[in-house]
């Protein structure tokens, strides 16, 4: 298995699109912060702290930014990006006609999905904590250190150790909720010939998800959507931490995770391979 | 007998309502370079499909030395290369890399291998380029190489000779015969070719509208033809009809003073002994050859339903 997965990520490694969700985090992380750096877009907030505090300087900085960038990114670029490279791994594949020479090797087609879905969660991971470093170092660089102020649910102030850690945390629960999207492209990838399909489908799944969710008929069944979890890091800037809600979140990005890739398994060993 | 090396019983295939291959039961024994001739359409490929765990049988078996290839494809493939239809690469890779990465899906090679296997098929100085600058003939080679790489027992080949030149389609026939005959590879291969199958292959399965309608050795296939026999003669006409006194003979063709008749060559002497006692001239009788074109062309008018079976 161990080889497979060597091998899935040497293909990942040379492959051109790879490098296309890391290239779009990096435009995003230097847009973001050159508005940060050039604009003044958080001065309603240093005005509204100001009515209880005595704000000495800026809370701009290199935590604010990796904080602030994930209110962006979670349900676009990051989705997106986890989809364009995880409904690919199969479908791409048996287009150009490469899986039909893969299987007539003596591998087992378990092993096949199994290894391309880890190459996938590792490139999600990858592209969520590059993300988040590439945010920290920029904004290290361009606009300094320090505490992360935290406005959204209250005023809260965390130094910057434990502001790093909460950070890390954060982040990990926005991988979970990508490896849950980038699951269900690989799932629906196994169903289609064409990998412009598998993303579309996984993003609107996830967008449908979030639209049932906020209607109000559909109630019964929000706990159990995906969507309805994917902003749980947010939980993550307040003092204590909810571990429960934490757990929760985990627990359904696993289940869809697993499901999904349970379904692409089941869907993909039965399949004739035709292309 | 030798040991069967790859088998099919009853296999059966539908794609919807259409019924691509019909009740297959093939054997290819140890040694063997097997033709799987048919015309396009016929069921080749998606038979070979079958035979590599691409596809399910909607019903029957594959079985590669021994194993059926549904229940342990892993197990059934050990000992196999394939080449299915066109080859396909990672073409953002080298020759080489895709080589290497190919042979590390059946346990790794050694690099020596892999100049080998490049060797083998003329691609040597171009190892190192990305497959993506390689033109179909080369891909061709390239799939070869790729098939033998793990130096398997048994290579199954898609018209490997498809997209290739005539001197690379030469080299290729001579690859698979130096294969089978040094390397003692068992070799399957698919053409419609016929040239090709009649040049290279020991014994050979004809397939039509997804049955098999003829298989054996290619040269007793031949031979059951060689009741045909073709007269010269001084007088169609009258020769004519010293064949219907004999009821065994059946005349097929009469063009002018050439006559083809079927009949049993034991009796070519006391039918010429006839023509001469007749008064007709003969000026050569000769047992008509019959090119496996046109056995096959034969089978394929007859509409595929005359199951023939040689050695």
């Amino acid at each position: 298995m161990l080889t497979k997965l060597e091998i899935e990520l040497l293909k990942l490694w040379r492959k051109p699109r790879t490098y296309l969700g890391f290239a779009g985090m990096a435009a995003i992380v230097g847009l973001v912060l050159m508005a940060m750096k050039l604009g003044d877009p958080f001065s309603h907030m240093q005005a509204r702290l100001a009515q209880d505090f005595i704000v000495v300087g800026s809370f701009v900085n290199a935590p604010f930014l990796t904080r602030h960038l994930l209110d962006g990114i979670v349900y676009t670029f990051l989705p997106l990006f986890a989809c364009l490279v995880c409904g690919d791994l199969i479908v791409s594949e048996a287009a150009d006609g490469t899986l039909r020479a893969v299987l007539c090797r003596p591998v087992s087609r378990t092993s096949v999905v199994v290894s391309k879905y880890a190459a996938g969660a590792l490139y999600v991971l990858a592209l969520v904590f590059g993300t988040g470093m590439l945010a920290y170092v920029a904004g290290w660089a361009f606009l300094g250190r320090g505490s992360l102020v935290e406005l959204s649910r209250g005023v809260w102030v965390f130094p910057e150790g434990a502001a790093i850690l909460r950070l890390l945390a954060a982040y990990g629960l926005v991988a979970a909720s990508m490896l849950a999207v980038g699951s269900i492209a690989l799932a629906i990838s196994t169903f289609l010939s064409n990998s412009n399909g598998s993303i579309i489908g996984a993003m609107v799944v996830m967008y449908s998800s979030a639209i049932v969710g906020e209607i109000e008929y559909f109630a019964r069944v929000k706990p159990y959507l995906f969507t309805t979890y994917m902003d749980e890091w947010r939980h993550l800037f307040v003092d204590p931490i909810d571990t429960g809600v934490v757990l929760k979140c985990v627990a359904v990005m696993a289940a869809y995770a697993a499901v999904s890739l349970a379904i692409g398994l089941v869907v993909f060993c039965r399949r004739d391979v035709l292309s | 007998m030798s040991d069967v090396v790859l088998e099919t019983r009853n296999l059966t295939k539908n794609f919807r309502r259409r019924r691509a291959v019909d009740d297959l039961s093939l054997r290819v024994f140890d040694g063997d370079i097997y033709g799987f001739l048919g015309p396009n359409g016929a069921g080749k490929s998606t038979t070979i499909r079958m035979l590599v765990g691409l596809i399910r049988p909607r019903r029957g078996s594959a079985l590669l030395f021994g194993t059926n290839v549904q229940a342990d494809r892993t197990r059934a493939l050990k000992q196999v290369g394939a080449l299915v239809e066109s080859p396909t690469f990672y073409k953002y890779l080298s020759a080489r890399e895709n080589l290497k990465l190919f042979a590390r899906l059946s346990g790794g090679c050694s690099e020596k291998r892999i100049d080998e296997a490049l060797d083998v098929v003329g691609l040597l100085d171009r190892g190192r380029d990305k497959v993506k600058t390689f033109s179909h003939g080369m891909l061709q080679r390239l799939g070869i190489a790729q098939a033998l790489l793990p130096n398997p027992k048994l290579v199954i080949l898609d018209e490997p000779t498809s997209g290739l030149d005539p001197q690379g389609m030469k080299d290729v026939r001579e690859l698979i015969v130096g294969l089978a005959r040094d390397q003692k590879m068992t070799i399957f291969l698919s053409s419609h070719l016929l040239y090709e199958v009649e040049q290279i292959c020991s014994r050979v399965g004809i397939i039509n509208q997804g049955r098999l309608i003829a298989e054996g050795n290619v040269a007793q296939l031949l031979r059951d033809e060689v009741e045909l026999v073709e007269f010269k003669v001084g007088d169609g006409v009258r020769a004519a009809k010293v064949f219907d006194s004999f009821p065994e003979v059946e005349l097929l063709d009469c063009l002018g003073d050439s006559l083809s008749v079927r009949m049993p060559s034991d009796r070519v002497p006391e039918l010429n002994r006839a023509l001469v006692k007749a008064n007709v001239d003969v000026y050569a009788v000769f047992p008509k050859t019959t090119s496996l074109e046109d056995f096959f062309l034969d089978l394929i008018r007859e509409g595929g339903s005359a199951d023939k079976a040689g050695d």
